[in-house]
């Protein structure tokens, strides 16, 4: 560690340092907790508070925000099932499922711990190599990215579900959801029969938050009456990983935070799509894949290390070259061109002590985060000791007044439709986290399909000339494969075995 | 008829009716590459052919998917009844977003969790009345006063009503 980065550390522990510090952070959380509020508001409504202070400080208090909010959202992800922020959202498979078992709080001391890790393993990658990583970054075309995202579905045939067909109609259904609206690339008009609300595509946070939140209330009023959420779950303690399991997961931890940390570099993608490929790929790693999505630690621990390590990623190409890795990126632009600074590599040369300040005070919030937890998990589960009857109208209230806030009462229709397709597409087996993978994921397979279809020469041949995609789509195949390879060899000797018996 | 086989039926003959939409988006003359209907064609060609596949794999003897549970069955097995009807919860929600506008957010808002909470078998005067008022109180004031969010007024009447707060 340099001298001007101890500097800068020592003065984040002074109590001028520190207050802004605890001021971000506890806002981060708790815009993270309130569904329909994310980094990009948490940043936007404190941003005034910060004109009148020094930019070090002020710069702290916001990437404080950044860091805070993206584990916020786990929170009512694992307890309720309400995806806070969109980078939550693969959490909500494996959390909600530990929760409905009587794990919240073990669930959510996963979250915590690794969400801290996570944060700092981004941080000290972005110390330590930002400059080289934002520049192989910047050599990633449309092929890679393309094949990234064709990776990151590949996995959805085994995402906990009894049915790989009804798992593959989920994500073509996701796809084709995420193609509605204004074409991108040439403008034209996609399926959105004369209707404006459309045309700006299906809004994805109101989509997710019908998905999983109204359809789970839909599904739970269905269920005997006189069970109160509170009843299971009022004795939620927060328990953090023991030993053990911290050593069991050191390698899924690892992988998961340089995943993050990579797909946080790459620009235009965020937190959401690291989450999405760090459970992904854990899942493909894992010896029992078929127990993810039916309430796995290493199914919150993948998704929350990844999505919390993008934070420093996406701080690499912003504090290296000046370009935002994510739409909260592009905001703390704005934020250092308030403050009189130009982020990009003259930044190192000109403003040092911002620079070690913003490293510093991303450590220290990402410890912070994990300790001011308790205090936001501790309000969070009192209102969970209240009857479910009560508890739901609530947060249909706060999904719906959420969903207005993000963008106008189109929302509230999208959230509701949603959730009645995702109450249904549950009573028929058809799951529900595929179709959200295929929302997050679709818009950028398509538009980097079809760029790097442009480019090629050869068409879709052309993709297999370049190492890097090649690779990538040759496991993808196999991964998607696989699944289906072992049921029907599975099937094949269970026959075999009764036919000789 | 098996539902998984009405579905992949359903499924089909819509993926092939968005097809024909597809082919219809035009092509615009300042782009290489594919067409804008492209992706979605390959996406709905995929659907259609799932779509036949689950109808054929469904069957007839045999549910694939835990059917959505019937009232009858859950008293024979839990001895207890469920805590209301989705099919009339789905009804009160789209009656909450369609008086939204008219009623404003803090009226319809009460309205309808007072509603569903009698629906829901609550009829204690506490939780019936008053926590539909207060968190409809605080949430409207956590939005327009904290996050400067604009919330439905509601119309005529209604919205003079609202506007009271607003000041």
């Amino acid at each position: 560690m340099s001298s001007p980065f101890l500097t800068a550390l020592m003065s984040i522990c002074r109590l001028s340092g520190l207050l802004p510090l605890l001021v971000g952070t506890m806002a981060g959380l708790i815009v993270g907790v309130v569904p329909g509020l994310g980094s990009i508001q948490g940043i936007v409504l404190l941003l005034p508070l910060t004109y009148a202070m020094d930019p070090d400080k002020a710069l702290v208090m916001l990437t404080a925000i950044y860091c805070a909010s993206v584990f916020g959202g786990s929170i009512t992800a694992i307890l309720f099932r309400i995806p806070g922020t969109e980078s939550s959202v693969m959490t909500t498979i494996d959390g909600y499922e530990l929760t409905q078992k009587g794990y919240a709080g073990k669930a959510i001391g996963t979250a915590m711990l690794c969400s801290g890790i996570g944060g700092i393993i981004g941080v000290l990658i972005l110390q330590l190599l930002a400059p080289q990583l934002a520049q192989i970054a910047l050599k990633f075309g449309p092929p890679e990215y393309f094949a990234l995202c064709v990776l990151g579905l590949s996995c959805v045939s085994s995402v906990g579900t009894q049915s790989q067909l009804k798992a593959v109609i989920s994500a073509l259904l996701g796809l084709f959801l995420a193609t509605i609206g204004i074409d991108p690339i040439s403008g034209a008009d996609r399926f959105t029969f004369g209707l404006n609300l459309l045309k700006s595509g299906v809004p994805f946070t109101p989509a997710i938050i019908g998905l999983f939140a109204i359809s789970e209330i839909l599904k739970q009023i269905d269920k005997p009456a006189g069970r109160t959420v509170g009843s299971q779950y009022a004795r939620v303690k927060v328990q953090f990983l023991t030993l053990a399991e911290l050593v069991r997961m050191k390698w899924l931890i690892l992988r998961s935070s340089l995943i993050g940390t990579w797909i946080g570099i790459l620009p235009g993608v965020g937190a959401s799509t690291a989450a999405v490929i760090a459970y992904n790929q854990e899942m493909r790693l894992s010896k029992d894949p078929s127990k993810w999505g039916t309430g796995i630690l290493e199914g919150v621990a993948a998704p929350e290390t990844s999505n919390n390590a993008s934070v420093g990623g996406a701080m690499v190409p912003l504090l290296s070259l000046g370009i935002p890795g994510s739409s909260t990126a592009a905001v703390l632009i704005g934020a250092f061109l308030i403050h009189g600074l130009r982020p990009g590599p003259l930044l190192f040369m000109t403003n040092p002590d911002v620079v070690y300040s913003i490293f510093a005070g991303m450590y220290m919030a990402n410890i912070l985060m994990v300790l001011l937890s308790f205090v936001i998990v501790r309000l969070v589960v009192r209102i969970l000791a209240v009857p479910y009857s009560t508890l739901s109208s609530v947060i249909i209230v706060i999904c719906v007044s959420g969903a207005i806030v993000l963008g106008g009462f189109s929302n509230v229709w999208t959230l509701i439709v949603f959730g009645i397709v995702g109450f249904f597409m549950s009573n028929y087996g058809f799951p529900l986290s595929p179709v959200v993978i295929a929302l997050v994921l679709g818009p950028m397979l398509e538009a980097n399909l079809r760029r790097a279809l442009v480019m090629s020469q050869h068409g879709f041949l052309g993709f297999f000339t370049r190492p890097i995609t090649a690779v990538l789509l040759i496991a993808s195949f196999l991964y998607f494969i696989a699944p289906i390879l072992n049921r029907w060899r599975r099937r094949r000797m269970g026959k075999e075995t009764t036919t000789e018996a | 008829m098996n539902t998984d086989r009405m579905i992949g039926t359903s499924l089909a003959l819509l993926s092939a009716l968005l097809i024909a939409v597809a082919q219809r988006i035009p092509r615009m003359s300042f782009t290489r590459g594919p067409s804008a209907g492209f992706w979605p064609t390959v996406i709905l060609t995929m659907m259609s052919i799932c779509g036949i596949a689950l109808a054929l794999s469904a069957d007839k003897g045999k549910q694939t998917h835990a059917p959505a549970s019937s009232k009858g069955d859950l008293r024979t097995q839990k001895g207890a009844l469920p805590l209301g009807s989705p099919g009339v919860c789905i009804i009160l929600l789209l009656l909450y977003l369609a008086s939204l506008q008219v009623l404003g957010f803090l009226l319809a808002t009460v309205v309808f969790q007072v509603l569903y909470l009698y629906i829901l078998r609550v009829r204690r005067a506490g939780p019936l009345l008053f926590t539909p008022v207060l968190v409809t109180i605080a949430l409207f004031f956590f939005f327009t006063r904290v996050v400067y969010a604009p919330l439905p007024r509601g119309m005529g009447i209604f919205r003079t009503l609202s506007m009271l707060l607003y000041q």
